[in-house]
């Protein structure tokens, strides 16, 4: 009853301060008008859509127990379109598969990192003080620490699993929004309506939530996408060194790995897998740009 | 004024901005003469087209800026019709300009005596060490630096926002100008520098022997420093005269709501009066006067003819239809 | 100058918290293995007598502050342990492989600012010129490509196909540092390009710059002498960044060209269980890292007055 209560409150006070929603409705109106968003939020939807849709698909069997020695190795054809590899696999099939593994591990990654990083640098930059020094000397040693070593150290430690990639990955990008937040609430702490509300006598998580949050929606949302093209990235470089996924799981790094051996021989088995990999991350990285580029201000105004 | 020589001679300049959205247009057909030894005042509120005067002066306008009208002349030469190497040779030597903010009008990473040095080797060709040195030294004393042999080592973050306007000051004065325009050189300044920095402009400009454009919004500031006062509104310039006579005698109500607004010592008030309404939006073209909005005079004639500047007492020119005798048909 | 040399001082003092991070957790990384610790530093075949032996030597029966505590004393004086399938000293090892990564790297820079620096600055001073947006499609793609592939297709067509360039190892002479570096060259590019594109922009528009030409200064200083040292300078903090990319991209890079450095080093330790060797590197290759940020905010302190009172 209680919890209704203070729940229907927050959902005024959200509104009235401009809130959730209509920063994301605005967002969303000013970036389908902006090419990069558009052709790269396509990009995103094809994919997704071919991660969900994978198991239905009219494709062959991605994996196989034993080797097909008929069908190795086999340049692309009308039955396979993207050639074998070496185990008689099909590799379009095992491409397509590989979307599930890649965008499972990017998306949880950066959701990880996200709810890590935003809480901590809500935190630190809100309630300032002590709290503020710790975390914030710790985000600085995480960021300037590359990812993806972190990741690597990480991943070799644990052993190669879906679980541990993802984990890995998590600890080592969530400095980021760490930082993004940190500054957004430092800089809403400042403000006058701050003061104000709180001289009205309203508790600090509620101002957080009803003005930091919302102003953030925007930053987060390009730090995100280009964070999961980030987080794509450094899974097929681990999974393409053994740190990352499971071989017996189709992963496009894995794939590049095992085809290095024959790239003498069959082409195909390198050059289709990272083709898709690089749509992949560039769809994200144009969703990230394209947003970037949407809610910076316009240029600005001639002098007088 | 009969027996001066003009320095500046500025006929229907117009400066637009072609944009995607539409075409702004910053000065709508400017009228302006500067002579010699003379100090000229432009007053207007902020997005009125002072600065963009001077620009359009020294052909600095930004992209996507343009003259699209107009004539410029310089002692006679016509600024408009000179190639960009020709334009150079005047900039910062014939005609030079400061900006309003020091802090950001100085390159941050080099030293005021590089900054210095660069200028005047380059417009009095002195190659020379010691010669150079010795004329950067010379000219921060000029400015009345105190520790100009310190200054010259530091760097534009190391130094107060007073001793930036100086050496701005010195750099634009060091190789003599014709003419010198100060764009609001003292509203980035602290209050107590303002009155230093003002009369050092005054002094030097005088000493020097420049005419200088003094562009401000201040009526405080021209009352101090300026012979004449041009008041400019939208892109146009709706009032000019000789100092005293425009504070004596305003005519353009917009002038007038100016010089009530601005509060006076000794003055007891009620209220702050205030000129109702905001600025218009400069990409409509609008066929009559722009201050018809806001114009506690205004008459249909206003809102359909473009009044024209009239000298309506000796020197002293106003474009109001007020002032205007009969309705003249428009001529725009 | 004093002020320069506090500057410094301050960031060396900075640097040790990181130092320090990164041994932390090379230390920790053991203690995240499955199973018993000292499994991971015996060799393959061993007896139980051995990974008890393991077991004293590095104090793995004590508690985790005292076991760090040697760990980093051990690391001061130059150890980092054995091998298990060499059984030589990692330290050893590691140092024998780094000048081969550090060349990499160099080179790998050099290209990287030798086509990012002059790219963005023409990309920014044709800024919406068609110049400008084929640059800008090149960015985008470089940096969506990871490098591990740019290095496969690289071999694939240069090496395979087109047989110019060797397959990989450090034998061929100069011929066969080219695939790798050009692989590390060009994915970094792109950063620098953006860099270096936006950072010029936002020069451009500064007051300062108007003022210059206001001065009558001919366009080309305005541009080069002024322009470009301010606009470098975000280029130069970008360096430390640089440095952690190509940290990671040396381990990748070298894996694919079988160049004998540090980052080969890694991967083959990974997968032979060898743990000791992969922590060395690890630390190794985070000092790099830190050692770049050192470099990079000291050039950026000499180039920039106004941050040495920061």
């Amino acid at each position: 009853m209680m919890f209704h209560k203070r729940l229907n409150n927050l959902m005024i006070s959200w509104k009235s301060s401009g809130g959730f929603k209509q920063t994301a409705l605005e967002i969303v109106s000013r970036g389908s008008r902006n090419p990069m968003v558009a052709l790269g939020t396509s990009i995103i939807i094809v994919m997704v859509a071919l991660a969900l849709l994978a198991p239905f698909l009219p494709i062959a069997d991605p994996t196989l127990s034993v080797i097909d020695v008929e069908e190795r190795l086999l340049p692309p054809s009308g039955r396979h379109w993207f050639g074998t590899d070496n185990v008689g696999q099909d590799v379009f099939s095992r491409v397509i598969w590989g979307t599930r593994v890649s965008l499972t591990v990017a998306s949880l990654a950066i959701l990880f990192s996200l709810i890590i990083g935003v809480t901590l640098g809500l935190t630190a930059g809100y309630f300032g003080g002590v709290a503020d020094y710790i975390i914030a000397g710790t985000i600085d040693l995480f960021w300037t620490f590359p990812a993806f070593l972190l990741a690597l150290a990480f991943a070799a430690a644990l052993g190669p699993s879906l679980m541990n990639v993802i984990l890995a990955i998590s600890v080592s990008y969530w400095a980021g929004f760490g930082r993004l937040m940190r500054g957004q609430a430092l800089a809403v702490r400042e403000r006058q309506f701050i003061e104000a509300s709180r001289a009205l006598g309203a508790k600090s998580w509620r101002i957080m939530f009803t003005h930091v949050l919302p102003n953030c929606i925007a930053p987060l949302t390009v730090w995100a996408s280009v964070g999961v093209a980030d987080a794509i990235t450094i899974e097929s470089s681990l999974s393409f060194l053994g740190a990352g996924t499971p071989p017996s799981t189709p992963s496009w790094g894995n794939m590049l790995n095992l085809g290095m051996q024959y790239i003498g021989e069959a082409w195909w088995v390198v050059t289709f897998p990272g083709v898709i990999l690089l749509i992949t991350v560039l769809g994200f990285n144009l969703l990230g740009d394209g947003l970037r580029d949407v809610l910076d201000p316009r240029m600005k105004g001639m002098r007088r | 004024m009969p027996g001066r020589k003009p320095i500046i001679e500025i006929k229907g300049l117009r400066t637009q901005f072609i944009l995607r959205e539409g075409t702004v247009t910053a000065l709508d057909g400017i009228d302006l003469t500067i002579y010699e030894n003379e100090s000229l005042g432009i007053v207007g509120e902020t997005g009125c087209g002072k600065s963009m005067t001077a620009f359009s002066i020294l052909r600095l306008v930004p992209s996507p800026g343009r003259i699209t009208a107009g004539s410029i002349r310089f002692k006679g030469v016509e600024l408009t019709k000179l190639t960009e190497d020709e334009m150079r040779g005047i900039r910062g030597r014939l005609i030079s300009m400061i900006f309003q903010d020091p802090s950001t009008s100085l390159d941050p990473v080099f030293t005021i005596g590089f900054q210095l040095g660069e200028v005047i080797s380059l417009h009095q060709s002195i190659y020379d060490e010691q010669v150079l040195s010795k004329k950067i030294l010379e000219t921060l004393k000029f400015v009345r630096i105190a520790a100009p042999e310190t200054v010259v080592k530091q760097y534009p973050h190391e130094l107060s926002g007073g001793m930036k306007q100086r050496v701005m000051i010195a750099l634009a004065l060091s190789c003599n100008p014709s003419l010198l325009i100060a764009d609001e050189p003292t509203t980035a300044l602290d209050v107590t520098i303002q009155a230093q920095v003002l009369r050092l402009l005054k002094d030097l400009v005088k000493g020097v022997g420049s005419s200088m454009m003094l562009i401000t919004h201040n009526l405080g500031i021209v009352a101090e420093t300026c012979d004449r006062v041009c008041i400019m509104y939208a892109g146009r310039i709706v009032e000019e005269a000789v100092t005293l006579d425009l504070f004596g005698k305003p005519m353009h109500p917009y002038t007038q709501g100016l010089l009530t607004a601005f509060p006076k010592l000794g003055e007891k008030k009620e209220e702050l009066s205030v000129i109702r309404g905001t600025v218009p939006n400069l990409m409509n073209p609008f066929p009559g006067c722009s201050f018809v909005d806001r114009c506690d005079f205004a008459t249909d004639q206003c809102r359909r003819v473009r009044p024209k500047m009239a000298e309506v007492a000796p020197g002293h020119l106003v474009a109001c239809h007020l002032y205007l005798i009969g309705g003249e048909k428009d001529n725009a | 100058m004093a002020d320069l040399i506090s500057y410094i001082v301050r960031k060396l003092l900075l640097a040790i918290p990181v130092v320090l991070l990164a041994t932390f957790i090379v230390f920790l990384m053991l203690h995240l293995t499955q199973g018993d610790p000292a499994l991971a530093l015996v060799p393959p075949r061993h007896t139980i007598a051995d990974v008890e032996e393991v077991r004293e030597k590095y104090g793995l029966n004590d508690p985790l502050y005292t076991q760090y505590g040697l760990f980093l004393w051990r690391l001061l004086h130059g150890d980092m342990g054995t091998s298990v399938s060499t059984f030589t000293s990692v330290s050893g090892l590691v140092f024998q492989k780094l000048p081969r990564t550090l060349e990499l790297m160099a080179i790998g820079l050099t290209i990287s600012y030798s086509i990012g620096i002059p790219l963005g600055i023409l990309s920014a001073l044709r800024q919406n010129s068609v110049a400008d947006r084929g640059v800008m499609v090149f960015t985008l793609v470089a940096y969506a490509m990871p490098s591990f592939w740019l290095g496969i297709l690289l071999m694939l067509l240069f090496a395979v196909k087109l047989h110019w360039l060797p397959l990989g190892g450090a034998v061929g002479g100069f011929a066969s540092i080219i695939l790798p570096t050009v692989t590390l060259g060009l994915g970094n590019s792109a950063l620098t390009t953006r860099m270096m594109r936006s950072s010029m922009l936002e020069v451009m528009r500064m007051d300062y710059i108007t003022q210059l030409r206001s001065r009558g200064l001919p366009e080309r200083e305005v541009i080069f002498k002024h322009g470009l040292k301010n606009a470098i300078l975000p280029v130069i903090t970008v360096i430390g960044l640089d440095i952690g990319w190509f940290v990671g991209g040396a381990v990748v890079v070298e894996t694919i060209f079988s160049w004998p450095g540090i980052g080969r080093l890694v991967y083959e330790s990974i997968l032979k269980d060898d743990f000791p060797v992969v922590q060395g590197c690890i630390l190794i290759l985070a000092m790099f890292v830190v050692a770049g940020n050192l470099i990079a905010d000291i050039l950026y302190a000499i180039a920039d007055p106004r941050v040495r009172l920061g």
